[in-house]
């Protein structure tokens, strides 16, 4: 039974009330409208650019979510719209299938030359999660063990391989039982995860470079390194998922390059999409491919319909020459750290905020309880009723006052 | 409660800028006004309602 999303509307915000609208609450997730609405943020947009988000009743949203960074080359950007509108009229294989498509390889050419190391085979798939799950299938088949290590707080993707690598009950309750012999170790904890992996018993030690839906932790500067030796030292493969902070998010091509590590193989996903099409990526070194790809029986061993198609390739090719011709990674660098400077210093008064940190133009504001007791009391109570109410308020306001769109990390939304 | 700020790479200074002004102000008000509050309360009232 569809829910009445209308009566739910906040007092004094417009809210979206149009047949596709209703079809959605109708057809798709009614849940998911009521939210919005609740919250007053249920807005039609009419038009992307850049930056900005243009909404039907005449207002301007500047983003400052990017749809959970997928929109590192901003919205609708003309070269990119531009080489897909070329694809399409080109006429040329979309997804033949049963051939070589030239284009992936000349992608997936670049993405190795942009990470460096040793990656230099990649696996293109549709989503970070289903990347996330080939890059299990192939830590297994690489090693021989079954097992995967991941850190807690982490967020890898909702399928269920992916899930198995996380632990926040929120996401994981009602799906169970997920893959067997997954062991969680606290994100930059070096002791437990050398405690885990000296077993010899994982097959790869998964892990965002820095954890962005868990609060956008950044980690000791030796972390990642003293990891990947630990890995190597136990024959664990060193897997960083960058569906988040690659793509020049964190300021160079893969964060990774930040810490100095050469993983075994990189996830990429969201901004490679150049914010239009599905495309993902595990790049890999040859001797991961190798093990996967063993033999002529095993040319496809792995692989999926959408993976290799042209418009998706073709847009990862036109987002990576904007991110590099516009220098957008230096420009994150740049302007992430002035950010955060400005921030600190205008935030520096008010005791709620505890701390300002990021890398690049990934940056987090976390929030602590105020100390006057009249709001603290009310802090407490509503952190009683959802953890994530405050912040929600936040990001209400921030939308609806300010016309700036954001969110809180995954790990104090409202529906976790 | 981590607050994103993760705007596209393009993003301009002024508009960074728009960010931290809006920021303080939000959060000023959470220290200092009863509205930010009340407002919550009547958006839990309505939820829970739902």
């Amino acid at each position: 039974m569809p829910i009445d999303s209308a009566t739910v509307a906040s007092p004094g915000v417009s809210t979206a009330t149009s047949d596709s609208t209703s079809n959605y609450n109708d057809y798709v997730n009614p849940q998911w409208v009521t939210l919005f609405n609740l919250l007053g943020m249920n807005v039609e947009y009419e038009r992307c650019l850049g930056c900005e988000l243009f909404t039907k009743d005449g207002r301007r949203v500047l983003d400052f979510l990017s749809g959970y960074c997928v929109h590192n080359t901003g919205h609708d950007h003309p070269y990119i719209n531009q080489a897909l509108k070329d694809e399409m009229d080109r006429c040329g294989p979309a997804m033949v299938q049963s051939h070589v498509p030239e284009i992936a390889g000349d992608l997936a050419r670049r993405l190795c030359e942009l990470s460096g190391g040793e990656l230099e085979k990649v696996c293109f798939g549709s989503s970070g999660s289903e990347s996330v799950e080939a890059a299990i299938k192939f830590a297994r088949a690489t090693t021989g063990r079954a097992g995967i290590v991941y850190a807690n707080s982490s967020f890898h993707g909702l399928t269920a391989g992916a899930l198995s690598l996380m632990n926040d009950a929120f996401w994981r309750e009602g799906f169970g039982p997920l893959l067997p012999d997954t062991h969680g170790v606290p994100y930059g904890d070096i002791a437990a995860l050398e405690t885990a992996v000296a077993k010899k018993h994982y097959a790869a030690f998964i892990v965002e470079p820095i954890q962005a839906e868990g609060g956008i932790h950044v980690p000791a500067r030796a972390y990642l390194r003293q990891a990947q030796e630990l890995c190597r030292r136990t024959g664990t493969l060193f897997v960083l998922d960058e569906v988040q902070t690659g793509m020049y998010r964190s300021g160079t091509f893969l964060a990774a390059h930040q810490f100095d590590v050469q993983p075994d193989m990189v996830v990429l996903a969201k901004a490679l999409s150049g914010g239009l099409m599905p495309v993902s990526a595990v790049l890999m070194t040859n001797k991961i491919y190798h093990a996967v790809y063993s033999s002529l029986k095993r040319a496809i061993v792995h692989t999926s319909t959408f993976s290799e198609n042209s418009l998706s390739m073709r847009a990862a090719l036109a987002a990576l020459d904007v991110l590099q011709d516009e220098q957008l990674g230096p420009r994150a660098l740049h302007l992430g750290e002035s950010f955060r400077a400005k921030l600190r210093r205008e935030l520096a008064g008010f005791d709620m905020v505890n701390e300002v940190r990021g890398m690049g133009l990934l940056n987090g504001i976390e929030f602590v309880p105020p100390k006057k007791l009249a709001f603290r009391g009310l802090y407490e109570a509503f952190n009683k009723i959802h953890p994530a109410m405050f912040g929600q308020i936040v990001v209400m306001r921030m939308f609806r006052e300010k016309g700036i769109l954001t969110r809180n990390s995954a790990a104090t939304t409202l529906w976790s | 409660m981590v607050l994103k700020a993760t705007p596209p790479l393009m993003v301009t200074s002024e508009q960074l800028d728009e960010f931290v002004e809006a920021i303080r102000d939000v959060v000023e008000m959470a220290q200092t006004s009863l509205t930010f509050w009340t407002e919550a309360l009547a958006i839990v009232r309505r939820a829970v309602n739902i």
